[in-house]
């Protein structure tokens, strides 16, 4: 996925289906992916199962972030025992030898899952563009936080029709059906459809 | 794509497979024979009257009375002198008793996976949990292996006992503090460590087990015959009530049977990490067979996700047998009290050395790094192949943890060992699959099944 399909700013023109259920977007959102519809995204109150298959979402590389941060927490806590321990003021603690491996363990462990959850997390938000005191413009319709699931479709390079999409989408149970307009100045206009 | 369309829930059965139980059965005879060649073959001179070279590691003194090496510091100060730890177990044993630790091993290790599998069942109940019940019968064939297990795991303990633990002869010596030779540690010891308990315990644990298994099993025939949700939760229950006594059971069953084997020593994390071990264990053993079945066309609900799922199981329990490994071995180590280090420090030196670090690196750091990746738990080859790796390296595990202080420098790595383990392996694959046989293998009934033939684990 790229960031042109991300962000609803950069597509021209953009249609929305509103949903009352997570069954019938769930369908409608495999239907339009299979006509070719380029899907932005899929805004919903709840995780709907199947979902990122419909939307044609691939992978998250997040997990290969996970593993890089792991490793670089690891190696923080042996350089940082290593460093503190055997090169700089080596300690006898316990009769144990300066490079007592296995007392280092829990600090190895420990570090690398904090490098890790703080990482991903920081990852994460970078990823989606979630930058604190940025203002969300994906509110389509403010019910999508609670009841209604919004399906944003671009319609800029859509291999379909828009009218016929949009008898798609009421087929498949859409309540609402929304076109959006962006404008130059950083502004849009939208139109109901349905 | 899992979701939104129905699936066909097809009734399968399993009538047998040939090249299976020829395989089995070849393992069966090929170990009967190694075991028959490794007793014929076994010095049956202890290796200690061999060589006078290796005497000196050894400060076991044949004499009760003469003073010995002190383990226990300044209490030699205070108290009358304990006599000091064995450093060689097998010193005065007869040859025959590395058969018995051979079994003992063995027949443990199996009951560790059969039980575990039994707790993994009853799991799956408790928790509500549906994405195992389209290879249910699969776990059901494991359990079906606990009666065997046990039944060899009591009779080695009743034969062997003296053989093998060496609080059972300080147990009839009946000595006052004072007297030569007391030891306060199996004093204080010895109204857990003595013959009744002993032989109770390991009676009882094991055929509660059973009797619990075989309710659970007859509901799952009920079920299979009637329908309905009685059977279902009247099993909930059962494995509430089993899964409570089993989590004590199993304790009791590993400090009489395993840890009392360096009764000096105790371990407050020893059952914890047994359950580890057996559960890895348990969890490969069904991951293998469910991926054996679904190889030969069978269980054709089972998908990738469910396979998925299983590696996720095996990968989580690994870094947890991992875990609960270094917080034995790691406040034995820092903390060096001579009678706790000592469990270590034998399994540190001369022979046991390479099994001590075989077993982390099978254990622990091979799972941890294969299967890190969504691919290699969802790629049947690798999963499989780490599935019989970690089985053999929690046998060493098991291994590790009976010969030191059993039979010492009497045990050996030979055709003994492996025709036993050969023989014990095929008799498990012998049985289990032929308990697979005995009943469909889709729980066709089960309230459960449509959502797990559904299972998905998302992108």
């Amino acid at each position: 996925m790229n960031d042109k399909k991300l962000s609803l700013r950069n597509n021209k023109k953009v249609l929305f289906g509103i949903f009352e259920d997570g069954d019938s977007a769930l369908e409608a959102t495999q239907t339009v992916f299979n006509r070719g519809v380029n899907i932005i995204d899929c805004y919903s109150p709840y995780p709907i199962h199947g979902m990122e298959k419909a939307m044609g979402l691939k992978r998250s590389r997040l997990p290969i972030g996970a593993f890089v941060c792991a490793m670089t927490g690891l190696s923080l806590a042996i350089i940082l025992q290593a460093g503190i321990m055997y090169f700089d003021w080596p300690m006898i603690i316990g009769g144990k030898p300066y490079a007592g491996i296995p007392s280092w363990i829990p600090v190895m462990f420990e570090l690398s899952i904090l490098c890790t959850a703080f990482g991903i997390a920081i990852l994460f938000f970078a990823r989606s563009g979630m930058i604190h005191g940025k203002i969300a413009n994906e509110i389509i319709d403010p019910r999508q936080t609670s009841d209604r699931i919004v399906l944003a479709m671009s319609l800029d390079e859509a291999g379909i029709n828009t009218d016929e999409l949009v008898k798609l989408l009421s087929d498949k149970g859409a309540v609402e059906i929304r076109q959006r307009v962006n404008l130059d100045n950083n502004e849009f206009e939208d139109n109901v459809i349905k | 794509m899992a979701h939104g369309h129905k699936i066909e829930l097809k009734q399968e059965f399993f009538s047998g497979n040939k090249k299976a139980t020829k395989f089995s059965l070849i393992l069966i005879v090929l170990g009967l024979l190694l075991t028959i060649i490794g007793i014929a073959t076994a010095p049956k001179t202890h290796p200690s009257n061999e060589g006078a070279s290796s005497e000196e590691h050894h400060h076991v003194a044949a004499d009760n009375n003469t003073p010995r090496l002190n383990y226990y510091g300044d209490h030699q100060v205070n108290h009358p002198l304990p006599p000091p730890i064995p450093e060689d177990a097998g010193a005065h044993k007869p040859w025959y008793s590395r058969v018995y630790a051979n079994i003992l091993t063995n027949s443990y290790f199996f009951v560790l996976v059969s039980c575990l599998a039994l707790f993994f069942w009853a799991l799956q109940y408790i928790a509500n949990a549906g994405w195992t019940t389209v290879f249910k019968r699969v776990i059901e064939s494991v359990v079906a292996f606990l009666p065997i297990a046990s039944i060899i795991l009591i009779l080695i303990l009743i034969i062997g006992k003296s053989d093998l633990y060496h609080w059972a002869h300080y147990e009839h010596e009946a000595l006052k503090p004072g007297e030569p030779g007391y030891d306060k540690i199996l004093s204080g010891k010895s109204w857990f460590l003595n013959s009744s308990f002993f032989i109770g315990g390991i009676i009882i644990i094991p055929l509660v087990w059973f009797l619990i298994g075989k309710k659970l099993s007859s509901l799952s025939v009920r079920e299979d015959a009637e329908g309905g949700l009685t059977p279902f939760k009247k099993s909930i229950r059962w494995s509430a009530a089993f899964t409570v006594f089993f989590i004590f059971s199993i304790s009791v069953l590993s400090w009489l049977v395993i840890m009392s084997v360096d009764a000096h020593w105790y371990s407050t994390i020893f059952s914890v990490y047994n359950f580890a071990t057996g559960f890895v264990a348990a969890l490969c053993a069904i991951t293998l067979i469910v991926l054996y079945l679904k190889s030969i066309g069978h269980l054709n609900l089972v998908t990738d996700e469910h396979i998925h799922d299983l590696g996720k199981f095996i990968f989580a329990f690994s870094i947890f047998w991992g875990y609960i490994w270094i917080s034995q071995f790691l406040l034995i180590w820092y903390a060096h009290i001579p009678e706790e280090v000592y469990y270590y420090q034998v399994r540190l030196m001369d022979q046991w050395k390479p099994y001590f670090y075989i077993n982390i690196v099978i254990n622990f750091v091979i799972p941890f790094f294969v299967l890190m990746t969504r691919d290699a738990k969802r790629n049947p080859k690798l999963l499989g192949w780490i599935a019989v790796i970690l089985l053999f390296g929690h046998w060493i595990d098991v291994y590790l943890m009976v010969m030191p202080g059993t039979i010492g420098s009497l045990a050996q790595f030979g055709m003994l060992e492996i025709g036993m383990l050969l023989l014990f392996t095929g008799t498990f694959i012998y049985l289990t699959l032929l308990s697979l046989t005995k009943r469909a293998l889709v729980p066709i009934n089960h309230p459960y099944l449509e959502e797990s033939a559904h299972h998905d684990v998302g992108v």
